[in-house]
């Protein structure tokens, strides 16, 4: 899916949370959303899932506007924010089947939900109510949910922050490389540099709810004449904070 | 309209279990989380209902049906009050409501689940009434038990209605209404055989569900005067249609934006919850300015609710519906939108999400089955069949 941003603003109040972001995805492309707490990162997924609607600008899915109303569009991505959003008193399982409704999917394989289950440690935990639940593990449950239903467009908010465990994270990677091979679009943004260097085939950093750099890894670092990325963040940083 | 497939869940808890025992270490696992968290409700319900149907028993024997029909009364006006405060909650800031904003699931879809949520938790008024009009008509040598289920469903619409009419003006109900009700319906119903409490029972009967129990109490040993009970069964359908609509339409009034020709994001918003964004963010940034810093939890609540807030901004644009066309609609709905000024028009579309107008549909349906039982009356089917026919109908 043709993913575009086109000048997008979003004020809370008298705050401008994003200021004029214009951001094209392409089909098949890992993007790490970077930035410093109150960038304006979460504003701009929720832009793009259709969770708050932009003060200025336009989200476009393969051309045509998107707006919450588009439900065709909306069957087409799933957002998890950081804290993901469950009925206590479901389990995972109905949690999948009313995704797999909801997402007007066919009925999924039995064995890959019970392999997705597996390997994010969650099997013992099927049929328990997700609000009985460790942080992680529920954001486990969404994830379950999310790959069974294998959107093309994968909306991530802090995923390596959401209290998953290493084999969960691990797991997590291992299947948006394998969506992204599939044609997936996938967007999550992150605090962790090394991952971000290491996960993404693109990554834009917002601050100040503006976009200061987007583009590969390798190209932002040669361009900023930096080692890593987290030394072309901290010089960014230090360059913003003397403006 | 079901969130999931129960077929699915089935076939995957199969396949999880058929998983699960083949390792002695899940299957361990398993156990351990089944049994440490299980949904199970306090058993508090049941000896609960024992020593109510007790009670109705001993008292009953001694007091008669005007005791019992007064606690139903008192019962279903408690029930009315509370429950419109749940449906104007579920409808608009509930937790439902916020969290379904994160899955494709429309409006109108929305509304339909809520709706068949709300009715489904109101099913113990059908079930507490047809206990009492049970014991009401028990004595008689007739088949009680289909005059018992016909009132009882009588009684479970007026209460609805009731329900449906307060749902709009739930704002000026004070919270303790309901808690005084029900602690009235105590004191009633176990100071029931108390002499100086017969004087009360005639003026619960004023109270908006007690006019059945009391055309009940009246008629039942008379057969020939169960045609006006049929005639007030057919007034309640026909108000349970009205008041639902006009319900539908009121419930976002206040909400409204005052000037809705402005582009979207130049809309003033009025306050209702958490539907006011701007005013309210900014509110709630300078009160958090003030105090001491938050735990991550409480700045979690506090996105939440500007979440929420967008999601009220969403609601109130309407962007999502498309205008209609009033004048071509059928006569009844032609002749509604006549009646309505422009802001009312709005909020009845905004709030049938969407769905064709069926109002003339209703009416034609209400007046075909109020017209087939006074048939069925005039041929001489036996009342008691003839009730339940009709209730079935409605």
């Amino acid at each position: 899916m043709q993913v575009s941003l086109d000048g997008i603003s979003k004020q809370f109040g008298g705050f401008w949370a994003l200021e004029n972001v214009s951001l094209q995805l392409e089909p098949g492309q890992v993007v790490a959303l970077l930035g410093p707490n109150g960038a304006g990162k979460t504003t701009l997924l929720n832009c793009l899932a259709g969770i708050v609607r932009p003060t200025q600008g336009k989200v476009r899915y393969d051309g045509e506007i998107f707006h919450r109303g588009r439900m065709d569009f909306r069957r087409r991505l799933m957002f998890l924010p950081d804290g993901p959003m469950l009925f206590a008193r479901m389990s995972i399982l109905r949690h999948v089947a009313m995704c797999v409704r909801l997402y007007e999917r066919p009925n999924p394989d039995e064995q890959r939900v019970v392999e997705i289950l597996e390997r994010l440690d969650l099997l013992p935990l099927a049929t328990v109510p997700i609000g009985k639940m460790s942080r992680g593990q529920m954001y486990k449950s969404a994830l379950t949910a999310l790959l069974t239903v294998d959107p093309e467009l994968w909306i991530l908010d802090e995923p390596m922050a959401s209290g998953m465990d290493p084999t969960g994270i691990a797991y997590f990677k291992h299947e948006a490389r394998l969506a992204a091979k599939r044609g997936r679009t996938v967007i999550y943004t992150t605090q962790i540099l090394e991952i971000a260097e290491k996960f993404s085939d693109r990554v834009c950093i917002l601050d100040h709810g503006g976009m200061r750099l987007s583009g590969k890894v390798e190209d932002l670092r040669q361009s900023g004449n930096a080692q890593s990325l987290e030394e072309l963040f901290l010089k960014l940083s230090e360059r913003s904070e003397e403006e | 309209m079901r969130l999931y497939s129960l077929a699915l869940v089935w076939r995957l808890r199969r396949a999880v279990r058929q998983r699960v025992r083949k390792s002695k270490s899940l299957r361990r696992r398993a156990r351990w989380w089944r049994r440490s968290f299980k949904l199970d409700r306090p058993a508090i319900y049941e000896p609960l209902l024992i020593i109510v149907l007790a009670a109705i028993i001993a008292i009953h024997r001694e007091k008669g049906n005007a005791w019992l029909l007064a606690c139903l009364t008192l019962y279903c006006t408690a029930t009315a009050v509370m429950r419109s405060r749940q449906l104007q909650s579920l409808m608009t800031v509930s937790p439902e409501r916020l969290l379904f904003h994160f899955y494709p699931l429309s409006d109108a879809h929305f509304f339909r689940w809520g709706l068949q949520v709300f009715l489904w938790k109101t099913a113990r008024i059908w079930l507490a009434s047809g206990v009492a009009f049970a014991f009401v008509f028990e004595a008689q040598n007739e088949p009680w038990f289909w005059k018992a289920a016909a009132c009882a469903t009588l009684q479970w619409l007026v209460t609805l209605a009731a329900i449906f009419a307060l749902a709009a003006y739930v704002y000026g109900i004070h919270k303790w209404v309901p808690v005084g009700l029900y602690l009235a319906l105590i004191v009633v119903f176990y100071a029931g055989p108390l002499p100086y409490f017969a004087p009360i029972y005639p003026v619960l009967h004023a109270l908006p569900t007690g006019w059945i129990d009391f055309a009940i109490a009246a008629f039942h040993e008379r057969v020939s005067e169960w045609i006006a009970l049929m005639i007030l069964i057919a007034l309640a359908a026909v108000g349970v249609r009205t008041l639902a609509m006009k319900f539908r339409a009121r419930i976002v009034v206040e909400a409204a934006p005052e000037q809705v020709n402005e582009p979207a994001h130049e809309l003033k918003q009025q306050s209702m919850g958490v539907l006011d964004e701007d005013a309210q963010l900014e509110e709630l940034l300078d009160e958090e300015e003030d105090k001491p810093p938050r735990p991550q939890t409480a700045w979690q609540n506090l996105r939440l609710r500007l979440v929420g807030a967008s999601v009220g901004e969403h609601v109130l644009s309407r962007d999502w519906l498309a205008p209609r066309e009033w004048s071509t609609e059928p006569w009844l709905d032609r002749l509604a939108g006549a009646w309505l000024n422009e802001e009312e028009k709005r909020t009845a579309e905004f709030l049938l999400g969407g769905a064709a107008l069926r109002w003339h549909e209703l009416w034609r349906g209400s007046v075909i089955v109020a017209a087939a039982a006074s048939v069925l009356f005039v041929v001489g089917l036996p009342s008691t069949y003839a009730i339940g026919i009709l209730a079935a109908g409605l």
